[in-house]
């Protein structure tokens, strides 16, 4: 437990408002209980917790769940008792990304609510081109992240043109963080 | 502080503006005293095959003086921020252009006078000016990741430039001394490397950067310039061993890669204008599009004198075709969008904001470049396949009117950037 960082929710959890299972009668008899977990999971509300009681640390299980959004923290009772507390991630409806599915595939993702494109793998000028499909498509709002390999200069005259502008946030060896924001918004 | 981050970093890797713009300059002066040349010479225009006088002058001042000036110019900058290798010192790009520009002067005068000295002298300079060109070039190429049809075009440019060079100083010494045994196969040699193997290659290379870049639009996939390189080298190879050995299937196999290679690089040029998100491209991509038409144009010309349609007229007009109606097509297409978009990048309008390119010169001036020039092609082709000089002249008057033009735009736009240099802090 020393150095983990457990989630916030299980920080001010009351054990007795969570839907328990205990799963060690189930495994005892030979059965495989994960077919009843996963029909617990799909009745639990966005603010419910599942408590799962196991004779040890399901970590198959607590992956699966993860890649379906749920949280997990698993806590040591004895030798042969765990006791994990499952709960849906708090999700925020982002908008949709930008269609950029011309160009060669780079990674594209939210980060603290702003629109990142790490551009570093794309050859000139799909960079400069995917910047400004997201200016004119207008998912990245008035104000968006790149990385970049390349100082992107043939970039500037276009965006300029457009009153947009770039700030350098960043310059090392693994290229250049830069954000790309619309003029007198900034 | 919008100026300051504008540019942050930038300046660092552009070359200060008046490299690229001096050989901009000297093509430009070039592009008006060919078609000057040309009016006077026109007389002669469609029975000269080779030799020395204006009309060998009329060439080199179109190759080395326009197309050559340009690509060195246009090349210099964007290779150094493409594999993002700047230039070690700026002085070797100055040496440059201070060997090779009076060295392609006394070249196209002694060719123009017939004078051997003249011409040899000039030559050594131009060919130590390219040698230092492709130092630089090779210099920044080597070694980059990434861009590697791009860098098969330069690769195989660079080295079509060292072929070139060596034939054109044993041409000139041949002039004088005489030992070749077949001078008008060197001669042909000679134009394929330098038309077909330096420049257009290189042209064609450059494309795959700046057409979506001014467009707007995703570069074509690997596959394509890959694809059209591997072609258009093999060919290159074909004919000139088909010329070099007298078997004229080996060069027609040439023409039949270089139709496969020059179509492909037609196909993803398309591709790119298809996507454009720049809707309204104006005169530069007219010049553009009429420079890659003229290119498949001159790629079955060529396959129909190989295979002996040609009337008498028939090599001037592949010529004509080949660098006035291809590669001076469309590199003027492109410095008529590089002029503006350089000039802007030097440019610092109020608040530091980089000056719109559009401000900076009457564009008007370029519609008169576009219009003459392809006028001008149009009459010179028409002239030249009814073999009437006097239509040749009358081409030739209206390719002056519109290289006049592209001059007086280029001059506006250095004069609007000397005045509105950024201030440094």
């Amino acid at each position: 437990m020393t150095g983990r960082i457990q989630p916030v929710w299980f920080a001010n959890l009351n054990v007795d408002e969570c839907v328990h299972m205990d799963v060690r009668p189930i495994l005892t008899g030979g059965v495989d209980p994960l077919q009843q977990i996963l029909v617990k999971v799909d009745l639990l509300s966005s603010d419910d917790i599942l408590l799962i009681d196991a004779p040890f640390d399901p970590v198959p299980l607590r992956r699966m769940l993860g890649a379906r959004g749920y949280e997990s923290n698993a806590v040591p009772i004895s030798d042969k008792h765990w006791r994990v507390f499952f709960k849906k991630q708090d999700t925020v409806d982002l908008p949709a990304l930008p269609d950029i599915s011309d160009l060669p595939p780079f990674p594209l993702y939210w980060h603290e609510g702003m629109l990142e494109m790490d551009l570093r793998k794309l050859e000139p000028p799909n960079p400069m081109i995917a910047i400004l499909k997201v200016i004119k498509g207008g998912e990245g709002g008035d104000n968006f992240m790149v990385r970049l390999i390349r100082d992107p200069i043939y970039l500037y005259p276009e965006l300029s043109e457009q009153n947009w502008y770039a700030e350098t946030l960043e310059e090392n060896e693994d290229g250049l963080k830069v954000r790309i924001y619309q003029g007198n918004k900034s | 502080m919008i100026g300051t981050n504008f540019l942050s970093g930038a300046n660092s890797r552009l070359l200060p503006p008046s490299i690229p713009f001096r050989f901009f300059m000297v093509a430009m002066i070039c592009y008006m005293l060919f078609w000057v040349t040309l009016f006077f010479n026109a007389a002669d225009l469609t029975g000269y095959m080779i030799g020395s006088g204006p009309l060998l002058s009329m060439i080199h001042i179109a190759t080395l003086g326009i197309l050559t000036m340009t690509v060195i110019g246009a090349s210099l900058q964007l290779l150094s921020v493409a594999t993002r290798k700047a230039f070690r010192g700026f002085w070797i790009c100055r040496l440059l252009s201070w060997v090779y520009i009076p060295g392609f002067m006394l070249l196209a005068y002694g060719m123009f006078q017939g004078e051997h000295l003249g011409m040899m002298g000039g030559a050594i300079l131009t060919a130590i000016g390219l040698l230092i060109f492709f130092y630089l070039i090779i210099n920044n190429i080597r070694g980059v990741q990434g861009m590697a049809a791009i860098m098969a075009h330069c690769w195989t440019a660079m080295l079509s430039l060292i072929g070139l060079l060596i034939l054109g100083i044993m041409l000139i010494i041949d002039m004088e001394h005489g030992f070749m045994s077949d001078h008008l196969a060197m001669v042909l040699s000679h134009f394929i490397l330098a038309i077909f193997g330096f420049m257009s290659l290189l042209a064609m290379g450059f494309s795959y950067i700046l057409v979506p870049m001014f467009a707007l639009a995703p570069a074509p996939s690997e596959k394509i310039g890959r694809l059209s390189v591997a072609s258009n080298t093999l060919a290159i190879i074909a004919i000139l061993v088909g010329v070099n050995i007298y078997l004229n299937w080996v060069s027609l196999i040439g023409i039949f890669l270089a139709m496969v290679g020059v179509g492909v690089y037609l196909y993803g040029m398309m591709r790119v204008y298809g996507a454009r998100m720049r809707k309204r491209l104006g005169t530069p991509f007219l010049l553009i599009r009429v420079g890659w038409a003229m290119l498949g144009l001159t790629i079955i010309w060529g396959a129909a004198g190989l295979m002996g349609y040609w009337s008498e007229t028939g090599h001037t007009l592949f010529g004509v075709l080949a660098v006035v109606g291809w590669l001076l097509t469309f590199l003027t297409g492109i410095l008529q969008r590089i002029i503006p978009f350089l000039s802007s990048m030097h440019t610092s309008g109020s608040g530091g904001i980089p000056m719109l390119a559009s401000s900076m010169a009457d564009e008007r001036l370029l519609m008169v470049n576009a219009v003459g020039h392809l006028s001008g092609l149009a009459v010179v082709s028409f002239g030249v396949i009814l073999d009437i000089f006097v239509i040749i002249k009358i081409g030739a008057v209206l390719g002056f009117i519109g290289a006049s033009g592209l001059l007086c735009y280029l001059i506006t736009v250095v004069c609007h950037m000397t005045r509105n240099q950024p201030k440094t802090p």
